[in-house]
């Protein structure tokens, strides 16, 4: 016992003398303080308290996704995390950590994983974060949000952070569940939209040959009938090959974008996750089907054709054992199948191939397949887990490809373009991490890992902590780490005739950041500040080629001839930011009250290579945060219901097309209530509900709309769903 | 300890199970009537099982870390698990006021302590969640990241173990 927790113990023993229920109360405080502080597994892959974490965490529980009305992963970032924001402009979620979001990157800067499987798939490195992140909720029982580089213990995509989403063991999940909900989205024009979901699962446990087993299910279907939205009308420039007024549909005059859409709203997602445990082994297994079309997507107007596909199947066989009293050693098994098609219409031929003047289907497909071998083990030298070596290796076989082929809209017959990839490609991870707490109160952890891949060459990451807690309570952190984001496939196969050449020698991105903390624990209230710094290099941006580039690239026969604009992906910018975090959370009256708050404030700049001017990121919230609170009325005779109520803000914040050269569109603040009541339906046991409604005060996200302007000039920025009603259903059978 | 999960685990880390061991033994009632001047624990392993052997390891050391329990010292030992009567006996015989299971205990196993305890002046503690349910009288899970006690109320009274209303309050009774 450290000498504060001694002084402590001896002040606590001397009033005990004198009061000793005082001593008491304080006892049970200590208890119920033990109870209450969180523990993490994927900052250092070994279970640990928040507080002494390599990272800065925010736990997620089963309890604040229910409480709080939550139904999707952007939700509970937005909500209940710290660090971290997340913005579904009626699209996928792009997600933003500490002041920084890289638009369009479809998830890839942050690492998503399902116990311990990565999702982030191998040709895009796309991971979703909305519904299409394709795990039930009922079948969570905790997310890890981890803020800053990850890729010691991770390897790619690990940038902004790591989400760590994992499943409830069987006895927490034990019998039948049945899940309906429905959520209402008035709209500001026309019906409304609206969303239904049904779940089911089931979760046992078994023994077999004298081995304890498990077996955890979810299978969900959501389908997404969005409102209608009025967008427009923005004049357009003529098509660039007839140099006639182009039609975009028949809800606008030619030359003219816009009208009501109220077709091209829509998704349709079903996904099951399954998990088996017997004895040392796991197996995972998940499937995943996400259709969906958003209403200023692509290039005609509402077009419910225009629509994009992703498919998922992913498989985990996990190992683990003891060797002795000191060595434990385990192993992974994985495999993953990914495609992704993307369907956009047109009816211009200037964006298509030349002789298609009646317009064209642009129709892209990727695929992904990868399976790996990982391999770890720990050394605990003392028996004591306080000086811990783990050592891991991870292979994978990654084979990528893709085709794009522009299908003329009148006779269907399909234009192959040299867009036809197909590359298998090998990569190697190679990590080490020493844990040492010489003493209660200090606590180191150091790491590194390098990968290996054909496809970029290699890159090292290392990580170094620092935890010191002086007093009983107390903790300042100082952590250092570098985090990397391999090429993707796309971005180092995808060309295009029309629009776009490969690219050369393209290189990983980096960041680097250092950061400190300052945790103070009181009983069941938890109060934290801390600062950060991180600098980024080597940013994947598609840039422009000059007229030269594009006579050069029509020369080599990368373009077509009469293309006038096109774009290369190359390694060109940087990032500087910096900034600060607050974050308290606490419960009282048992458990009954719960509370948290959060804030983020940054300043984040973005220079291009051969540039001095820095610029905002586009979309990118420089504040941000949540507060919550919520109420369970039971009073443990009687089931009664729980209230809940949140809010969640985002400052102004450029548009994502804003880039200092004249496009200053800013997406005003953002302020978002949601008030949620959850129970026990009375008398009918099993039966649960949960009602929720959410209100946004502003109608604009920071994304730009459309292919011109405003009749005024100014850009017009996608719309925000403002009212969101949502009732569920829910019941349990216990067997 | 891995972050992936397997059907026999640990929930709990180690050392904070025996935080919570030793917080919770001092709200039993009992306890000093039956550990004297001094709360001896037993840390029973199971022969032949790497996994047990680890668990003991680290119980034994963060028991060592403990100086007292409801201001009684602690002395700590681990032992090898033959059978349910042989531990009767050990606990008569050395004074345990508590014994903690390691890992590995087949399910007739843990039923047949439960058993045998019936009647004897013991807190019997478990590192696997689930054994709580089969007979042993304090467990620790991991429930949405938090540490949770698991208390077997039924078998806590026929092992002379009473817990204080504080203590039940904050946890999970198992019948």
């Amino acid at each position: 016992m450290r000498v504060e927790a001694r002084l402590a113990f001896g002040l606590t023993f001397a009033l005990g003398l004198v009061s000793p229920s005082l001593a008491r109360a304080d006892d049970a405080q200590d208890l119920e303080a033990l109870l209450d502080e969180p523990l993490v597994a994927a900052a250092s892959k070994t279970t640990e308290a928040v507080s002494a974490a390599p990272a800065s965490t925010t736990i997620i529980s089963a309890t604040d996704l229910r409480r709080y009305g939550i139904r999707s992963l952007d939700e509970a970032i937005n909500y209940l995390s710290s660090g971290m924001v997340a913005e579904t402009p009626l699209t996928a979620t792009e997600v933003g950590s500490r002041g920084v979001m890289i638009t369009q990157d479809y998830g890839a800067h942050v690492l998503v994983l399902i116990d311990g499987h990565a999702l982030n798939e191998a040709w895009g490195g796309t991971a979703y974060f909305d519904r299409a992140a394709g795990i039930p909720l009922e079948i969570v029982d905790h997310i890890e949000v981890i803020v800053g580089p990850g890729s010691v213990l991770y390897g790619s995509n690990a940038m902004l952070g790591v989400i760590s989403i994992v499943t409830k063991r069987a006895r927490d999940y034990q019998g039948l569940h049945a899940v309906v909900e429905s959520e209402i989205l008035p709209g500001p024009v026309g019906g409304p939209g609206w969303s239904v979901r049904g779940a089911a699962g089931a979760g046992f446990e078994f023994e077999a040959l004298k081995t304890k087993g498990e077996v955890t299910f979810e299978g969900e279907y959501y389908t997404l009938r969005g409102p209608a939205f009025r967008f427009g009308p923005q004049t357009t420039e003529p098509d660039g090959v007839t140099g006639e007024p182009r039609r975009w549909s028949g809800k606008s005059p030619p030359g003219v974008w816009g009208g009501v859409a109220d077709q091209s709203y829509f998704a349709r997602i079903p996904t099951g996750y399954l998990r088996v445990a017997f004895g040392d082994f796991q197996l995972t297994a998940r499937a995943e089907l996400y259709r969906r079309s958003y209403p200023y997507h692509g290039s005609d107007f509402d077009n419910p054709d225009d629509t994009e596909l992703d498919r998922w199947l992913s498989l985990d066989l996990s190992y683990k054992r003891a060797i002795g009293s000191q060595i434990q050693v385990g192993g992974r098994l994985y495999g993953d199948l990914y495609d992704y098609q993307q369907f956009i219409p047109s009816s211009a031929a200037e964006d298509c191939l030349t002789g298609q003047t009646s317009g064209c289907r642009y129709d892209l497909y990727g695929r992904a397949r990868w399976a790996g071998l990982e391999l770890n083990g720990s050394f605990d030298w003392t028996g004591s887990s306080r000086f811990v070596t783990l050592l891991g290796a991870d292979g994978r076989v990654k084979n990528v490809g893709s085709h794009l082929s522009f299908d003329d809209l009148q006779t269907g017959k399909p234009f192959e373009t040299p867009n036809t990839s197909d590359v298998t490609e090998l990569a190697l991870g190679v990590y080490a991490q020493q844990t040492l707490r010489p003493v209660d109160w200090l606590s180191f952890n150091t790491g590194a890992r390098v990968d290996i891949d054909q496809r970029y060459g290699a890159s090292l990451n290392p990580r170094a902590a620092v935890t010191v807690s002086p007093w009983r309570g107390g903790a300042f952190k100082a952590i250092y780490a570098k985090a990397f984001r391999a090429p993707t496939a796309f971005e180092r196969y995808y060309v295009d005739p029309t629009s776009q050449i490969p690219p050369v020698n393209l290189r990983a991105e980096n960041v680097r950041s250092v950061e400190g903390s300052f945790e103070q624990r009181f009983g069941t209230h938890t109060f934290e500040v801390g600062v950060f710094k991180s600098s980024w290099e080597d940013l994947v941006l598609n840039q422009d080629l000059t007229a030269a580039e594009i006579a050069a690239a029509i020369a080599r026969g990368e373009l077509l001839p009469d293309v006038s604009s096109a774009e290369q992906t190359r390694n060109a910018a940087q990032i500087d930011s910096y900034g600060f975090t607050g974050r308290i959370e606490g419960s009282a009256l048992s458990g009954r009250l719960r509370y948290g708050a959060s804030v983020t404030r940054a300043r984040s700049r973005r220079r291009e290579d051969g540039s001095t001017d820095s610029i905002e990121l586009g979309s990118a919230a420089q504040v941000f945060g949540n507060a919550r609170i919520s109420y369970d009325l039971s009073d443990g005779k009687k089931p009664l219901p729980v209230l809940g109520l949140a809010t969640r803000f985002v400052g102004k914040r450029p548009a994502n097309a804003a880039d200092g050269n004249g496009n200053t569109a800013r997406a005003p603040a953002q302020v978002e209530l949601r008030a949620t009541v959850s129970g026990p339906v009375p008398v009918l046991k099993g039966l649960t509900y949960r009602v929720s409604g959410s209100y946004a005060f502003a109608n604009r996200f920071a994304y730009v709309v459309g292919p011109g302007y405003n009749t005024d000039g100014t850009s017009q920025l996608a719309p925000v769903d403002q009212i969101k009603i949502a009732v569920g259903l829910g019941y349990d059978l216990k067997l | 300890m891995p972050s992936e999960a397997s059907a026999d685990e640990v929930a709990v880390p180690v050392p904070l199970q025996m935080k919570l061991l030793a917080k919770v033994a001092g709200y039993d009632k009992n306890l000093p009537a039956r550990a004297g001047d001094k709360v001896h624990v037993l840390v029973l392993t199971k022969a032949k099982n790497a996994d047990s052997e680890r668990v003991s390891s680290q119980a034994l050391s963060a028991l060592g870390e403990i100086t007292d329990i409801a201001g009684l010292s602690v002395v700590a030992a681990s032992d090898t698990f033959t059978n349910a009567a042989d531990l009767k006996k050990a606990i008569s015989k050395r004074r345990l006021a508590v014994v903690y299971l390691s890992l590995g205990f087949a399910r007739d196993e843990v039923e047949s302590i439960a058993t045998t305890l019936d009647g004897v002046d013991i807190l019997t503690a478990t590192a696997v969640p689930s054994d709580v349910a089969r007979g042993v009288v304090l467990g620790f899970d991991l429930v949405s990241s938090k540490p949770k006690l698991l208390v077997h109320l039924g078998q806590a009274k026929k092992q002379r173990v009473a817990l204080s209303a504080e203590v039940l309050k904050l946890a999970q009774v198992v019948e």
